[in-house]
């Protein structure tokens, strides 16, 4: 039985291996899995993608809005706890912490002016450029 | 600050940026014909556009100092040590470290700006505007460098009409320019243009429309050089503004869009853009305390895989 084992074991092994089924079978299984990893590494750049976009143009923002609230929320709290605004020498301190809005002011009107001749460097060094393309 | 070139050429402008809400010609039906606002200049057509979208994005280490010596005058130095793109043929960019120091002189008087500013690697920049009469300006450009045949001066004069603006260039390399601009109603204004290039035989036409209200600042430019150009921006509140530009080159069929927000916080202004160039950019300058400003400038370039970031400070009003 050991003997003649081989041969039986072997035709039963070759008519499996070559049935066109099991072909067909291991086709579909190796594209499967060149598929799927071809599926994984367009997913983690896609990923990749997503996310260093994500921190270099969303992140900033959240910080800044989160820094922004957190300013009008303190500037809330304490217009609340002082009530109207003081006069006398209450008032000159008041307004010594007043201060910030005023150099705000100043930093929101300076860049709407927007450094006026690096703007005018940049918007004849474009017409140029788009002239004598 | 009172000697500073206004900003806003035309009241609409002014609003549009001081966060004003009043409208005009919001008042009456009636539109004044004989009485239209003055456009702003040719070449500042997108300048809102312009400035939101395209910030001075940079590479490396920037430290500005601008150090005041009178009401009017003013010194700046400024160092520079960072990669600076090269321009070459092969789609790889080739970056090259630089580095400079930059000396300048700024005088600023009501009528008049006078700017020079000098570099360690042999550039001498000039800038002259002289306000000749209220209507009629004078602005002389020149920039010097090491390089032959790279030095250029230009003269622009601009005549401000009650409701169109006109201005003649000459340069250098026998340039001629001419451009006009015409308030067509209270919030649209056309404009064209027309440029000689004597030295390379080349001359082209173009024409501009803007369209500009308190919210919305729409402009179109179409070029013969074969440039399309159409912008948009929209001011959705007094502290955040988005963009959006479109340029296409029909010479070379390429389109590029971009999108981006601007916003103008109290302590920061932080501006953002996406390309479909696959580039994502953002630039912030944050205010650390009074005349001193830190900037932090970003820009990831996925398709090229070119990765800028830098950093640097402002000191000085």
């Amino acid at each position: 039985m050991a003997g003649s084992g081989d041969n039986p074991l072997a035709k039963i092994g070759n008519t499996v291996t070559q049935s066109p089924l099991f072909q067909k079978s291991k086709r579909a299984l190796s594209n499967t899995a060149r598929f799927s990893q071809k599926l994984l590494w367009s997913t983690g750049k896609a990923a990749w993608i997503a996310g260093t976009s994500f921190l270099v143009f969303v992140v900033p923002l959240i910080i800044e809005m989160d820094r922004e609230q957190q300013m009008v929320d303190l500037e809330s709290q304490s217009a609340g706890l002082l009530g109207a605004p003081p006069v006398g020498l209450v008032g000159m301190l008041r307004g010594a912490s007043n201060a910030p809005l005023l150099k705000d002011l100043s930093f929101y009107r300076r860049h709407c002016q927007e450094d006026d001749h690096a703007i005018q460097e940049r918007i004849e060094a474009e017409a140029l450029d788009l002239r004598f393309c | 600050m009172g000697g500073v070139i206004s900003y806003a050429a035309g009241s609409k402008k002014s609003s549009y940026l001081l966060g004003d809400g009043d409208d005009g010609d919001k008042n009456g039906d009636k539109i004044d014909w004989l009485d239209l606002p003055c456009p702003v200049k040719y070449e500042e057509i997108q300048r809102e556009a312009l400035v939101s979208l395209k910030p001075e994005l940079f590479e490396g280490l920037r430290f500005d100092f601008t150090k005041p010596l009178s009401q009017k005058f003013s010194l700046s130095h400024s160092v520079f040590m960072g990669s600076v793109e090269v321009p070459a043929q092969s789609p790889q960019t080739i970056k090259v470290s630089a580095s400079h120091y930059e000396f300048g002189a700024n005088l600023i008087d009501n009528r008049m700006m006078l700017i020079g500013r000098i570099l360690t690697d042999g550039r001498m920049t000039a800038r002259l505007k002289y306000d000749l009469t209220e209507n009629f300006t004078v602005k002389v450009n020149a920039q010097l460098t090491n390089e032959p045949h790279f030095s250029q001066g230009m003269f622009h004069f601009d005549y401000k009409g009650k409701d169109y603006q006109a201005q003649v260039q000459l340069g250098n390399n026998a340039f001629y320019g001419l451009n006009y601009i015409q308030s067509v109603t209270p919030t649209f204004a056309l404009g064209g243009e027309a440029f000689w290039l004597g030295h390379q035989r080349k001359s082209g036409v173009g024409f501009a429309a803007r369209y500009n209200t308190d919210k919305v600042i729409a402009t179109g430019q179409i070029a013969s050089t074969g440039m399309v150009s159409l912008t948009y921006v929209q001011r959705v509140s007094e502290k955040v503004s988005l963009a959006s530009d479109f340029m296409y080159n029909w010479m070379s069929k390429e389109a590029t869009t971009s999108v981006g927000y601007d916003y103008l916080l109290r302590t920061c202004r932080l501006r953002g853009r996406f390309d479909t160039n696959g580039c994502v950019a953002a630039y912030l300058e944050e205010r650390l305390n009074v005349g001193v400003n830190f900037l932090l400038s970003a820009e990831i370039d996925h398709w090229k895989k070119d990765y800028k970031f830098g950093f640097g400070m402002t000191v000085g009003e």
